[in-house]
């Protein structure tokens, strides 16, 4: 094949966009660029505006902290009238909207309905544009497809036996806190969902006892699942964009979240639903109690922006629509299903708070339901800021907002809720703003009072530098700050276990930085290895060993393929790689999603899922047995409904273990094989 | 130069390659992320015209690579070019037979590091000149030819072990761009 061969192959596999007929110059495109010529035109001002008032704006922030810890009956501490304890060490953050917060503990709950109405008005309408609240500018209400009734059931048999074997979750970063998956089981059953059906499979007769179509409702295609007892909780979202009105600018997302309580005690059966507008951002449950958190818009409809009118005309009738908008508005609402009656309901504006500094653009809401009663009181409670990550520990649930302040690079802020007990949270406060971005939630920790929060600042590449914050948990203040890890180097994981810490970053060698976070006040880096290649995803194995799931590097950089690497971090200055395994031409599902990721410590051995395209691995699990100075691949599972060439879709994607089996879930079925051998016992097809 | 001209010379630039900027934007995330970033490459182009070589393009699409990495990560979106492409093609309604040699392409394509697919498409997709390239790719000239032999030379690995053969020469679709 010659190179004009290949590269008319390569045009001929371009896919076709929605900016290839002219974009550029066509309605849509002029008004991208409108919103662009505003920028350029704005920015100085702005910058002129900001460099002003500085002082004055740490003042008004220092008097709205002091009110704000006033209305919730906390003193100031001392800290209040000293910067905050990072700004000694960081440049100076912007003083409306976003942190510093020089009260320990910035948090407010509103006096009245009135003044909350008040208070978001204002604030929404400082931060609406021309084309309404940023982008995008309006959510309306999805609603589900279908009315919200039970959904029929196929099949079902009773098989219930006493004796429950020893069974691993997937893989979830604390222990003790579930987090939603595709698949989750009890050692009595295993419940999947896949291409939105539900289906219950005796773990004992590998048999499915029941089925539940889900795509009646709508995001049943991303459903994920928890479960407690013969109860299951089905999270679908659906955020897509409406109808097709050009790439830029005025595309309404219609976004909705829909969770349904599933009786799996016999036939599939749905109990309970739930509806709210707003995005689903994530879930976790803790003892049988589920917290989903959910981010919601304004309704507010700003008219169509093409037209005559000039952005600043824009911008001003925006407003007025903001400042005359009814409460009723910004109240996150829901609609539940339960007992055969439905009802709408409005969070009541006492389960609303905000941080000192919010935009008033999004709201988000935690929502509980313990999955042994129903969804009629998910007992909502909404804080005015946006999310982004959500973390929690056993007791407390933390939403990160990690956003963009001009000027100012990425900033994320984390807000407090305590989920001790089974009932509504309570809202704690919100914490020091910190520079950053995260990789994941397992860039967040709580351990031993202290929250440590792992972030990377970076504008390019050439300047990105990670550091851990680490906070005090209770008052949520900065206490002290480790940076410059990895200096030009993207962050790939981050494990943070106990006292330790450790972070991956990545240029061309891997260099894995261990942690020593005993001292709040003092975090420092004990150690670095540096070998070649990256890890994605760090698991703590026995012996003080961590497995490290990611990509063999060659001398020019190229991945060449999966890397699984064992190291020895029990001498935290001299962290060692005791062995590894690279899988050529493939890499682990793990980097994207550690779901997909299990250890299973009793027999020590790892199962990685594996995207390849070398045929005999594609859409295998590779397993592997860990000991505390080797690795050795002990063989590799697929598919066994498919060849194995044609298996892209037909990848493992989730591994349990059930007392002595594997269980290996496909989009295409179940494969069960014995724990030991790896020998196929079963293969439960999904039809 | 004068606030005006600049700000002429920007809408020339968003007109003669916004569409270019945005369709790489397109092939490698969402759309929402896309806009998003396209807004702040001519938005950068514009603060720093001074650095932006005449014609832009591949400035622009180094800007908008780096952009991108950087939306990517700090919204922990993991999309692969790799998927989009399998994505894409499956959804577009092209000619069977166009199909399967085009799958084939994306596929092999898809197998390849990020550095092949940028080096292979830069030229294929974007219609950009070795120079303009090596801009987007911050590389010298002769670095790029190195990279782009080594990349076509990975690619017919790719292909040739799938089976593919060229198909004739005839069947060019519209998609080669410009």
């Amino acid at each position: 094949m010659n190179d004009d061969q290949l590269d008319r192959a390569l045009r001929a596999a371009r896919p076709r966009t929605a900016a290839d007929d002219g974009w550029a110059k066509s309605d849509e495109g002029s008004h991208a660029f409108a919103a662009i010529e505003d920028r350029t035109r704005t920015s100085r001002r702005r910058l002129a505006l900001l460099r002003r008032p500085r002082a004055l704006g740490l003042a008004a922030g220092l008097a709205a902290a002091t009110a704000a810890a006033l209305v919730v009956g906390l003193q100031p501490s001392d800290d209040s009238t000293q910067p905050p304890p990072f700004a000694r060490q960081l440049p100076s953050l912007p003083n409306h909207q976003v942190g510093p917060v020089p009260a320990n503990l910035a948090l407010a709950a509103y006096d009245n309905c009135d003044a909350m109405l008040t208070s978001l008005r204002e604030h929404t309408a400082a931060h609406v544009g021309p084309y309404g609240l940023s982008n995008p500018y309006l959510y309306p209400d999805v609603g589900l497809l279908h009315a919200p009734t039970a959904a029929p059931s196929l099949g079902a048999a009773d098989a219930k036996t006493n004796f429950i074997p020893q069974h691993s979750t997937t893989n979830v970063q604390e222990i003790g806190v579930g987090e939603p998956d595709i698949v989750q089981t009890d050692g009595k059953r295993v419940v999947t969902v896949s291409d939105g059906v539900l289906r219950v499979v005796d773990a004992a007769t590998h048999k499915i006892t029941g089925t539940l179509d889900l795509s009646i409702y709508a995001g049943s295609d991303g459903a994920q699942l928890l479960m407690d007892g013969d109860r299951v909780l089905v999270l679908l979202s659906r955020e897509q964009p409406s109808d097709y009105l050009g790439p830029l600018v005025y595309r309404p997302v219609t976004s909705g979240t829909t969770v349904l309580l599933v009786d799996v005690s016999g036939a599939p059966r749905v109990i309970s639903t739930m509806h709210t507008s707003g995005g689903y951002l994530d879930a976790r449950m803790v003892g049988g109690t589920a917290r989903f958190v959910v981010q919601s818009v304004p309704k507010l409809a700003f008219p169509d922006p093409r037209g005559k009118h000039s952005r600043h005309e824009l911008t001003k009738r925006n407003r007025d629509i903001v400042r005359h908008a009814p409460l009723s508005s910004w109240l996150p609402t829901y609609q539940v299903t339960a007992h055969g009656t439905t009802t709408s309901n409005r969070v009541p504006c006492t389960s609303v708070s905000h941080p000192v500094y919010y935009t008033g653009k999004s709201l988000i809401t935690v929502y509980s339901v313990d999955l042994t009663g129903d969804l009629a009181d998910p007992e909502p409670i909404t804080v005015a800021s946006d999310g982004t990550t959500v973390y929690a520990s056993t007791t407390s649930l933390y939403v990160a907002n990690t956003h963009t302040a001009k000027h100012h690079g990425t900033l994320t802020q984390l807000h407090r809720f305590d989920i001790t007990g089974s009932g509504r949270p309570t809202y704690l406060g919100s914490g020091n703003t910190v520079h950053g971005t995260l990789l994941s939630s397992y860039s967040i920790s709580e351990y031993d009072g202290a929250l440590r929060v792992v972030t990377t600042r970076r504008e390019w590449r050439s300047n990105a530098e990670t550091g851990v914050y680490v906070l005090d948990a209770d008052t949520l203040a900065v206490e002290g700050h480790l940076g410059g890890l990895g200096r030009g180097e993207q962050v790939r994981a981050v494990r943070l276990l106990g006292p330790l810490g450790y972070v991956v970053t990545y240029r061309s060698i891997d260099p894995l930085f261990v942690l020593d976070l005993h001292d709040p006040e003092h975090p420092r880096m004990a150690g670095v290895l540096r070998t070649p290649g990256h890890s994605d995803y760090l698991h703590p194995v026995a012996d003080g060993r961590l497995l490290g799931v990611g990509q063999a590097v060659n001398h020019r950089g190229w991945e060449m393929g999966l890397q699984v690497s064992l190291f020895d971090v029990s001498a935290l200055a001299n962290p060692e790689r005791v062995a590894n395994v690279v899988r050529a031409d493939s890499g682990a599902q793990a980097a994207v999603d550690p779901h997909a990721f299990l250890y299973w410590p009793a027999t020590r051995i790892a199962v990685i899922p594996m995207d390849s395209w070398r045929s005999s691995d594609s859409g295998a699990a590779l397993v592997v047995r860990v000991g505390t100075d080797s690795l050795r691949v002990l063989g590799t599972i697929h598919n066994p409904a498919v060849s194995s060439t044609d298996s892209y879709a037909t990848g493992i994607e989730r591994t349990l273990v059930i007392g002595d089996e594997l269980w290996t879930m496909f989009s295409s079925g179940l494969r069960v094989s014995d724990l030991h051998t790896l020998d196929r016992q079963a293969w439960v097809p999904f039809e | 130069m004068e606030d005006g001209a600049r700000h002429a010379q920007l809408e020339r630039w968003f007109r003669a390659y916004g569409d270019r900027v945005l369709a790489y934007l397109l092939h490698r995330t969402e759309r929402e992320t896309a806009q998003d970033v396209l807004q702040e490459v001519f938005v950068t182009a514009f603060r720093k015209a001074a650095e932006v070589p005449d014609p832009p393009i591949g400035w622009l699409l180094g800007s908008a690579r780096r952009l991108l990495a950087n939306a990517n990560r700090s919204e922990q979106r993991r999309t692969r070019l790799a998927l989009r492409i399998a994505d894409t093609n499956a959804t577009n309604g092209q000619a069977a037979d166009d199909d399967a040699a085009s799958d084939a392409v994306a596929r092999a394509l898809a197998q390849l590091p990020d550095r092949d697919r940028e080096v292979l498409t830069l030229s294929a997709w974007y219609g950009l000149t070795a120079d303009e390239a090596a801009q987007a790719l911050g590389c010298s000239r002769s670095a790029y030819a190195v990279r782009l032999h080594r990349a076509r030379h990975r690619l017919a690995d790719r292909l040739r072990a799938t089976g593919f053969r060229p198909g004739p020469v005839g069947r060019l679709p519209e998609a080669a761009h410009e």
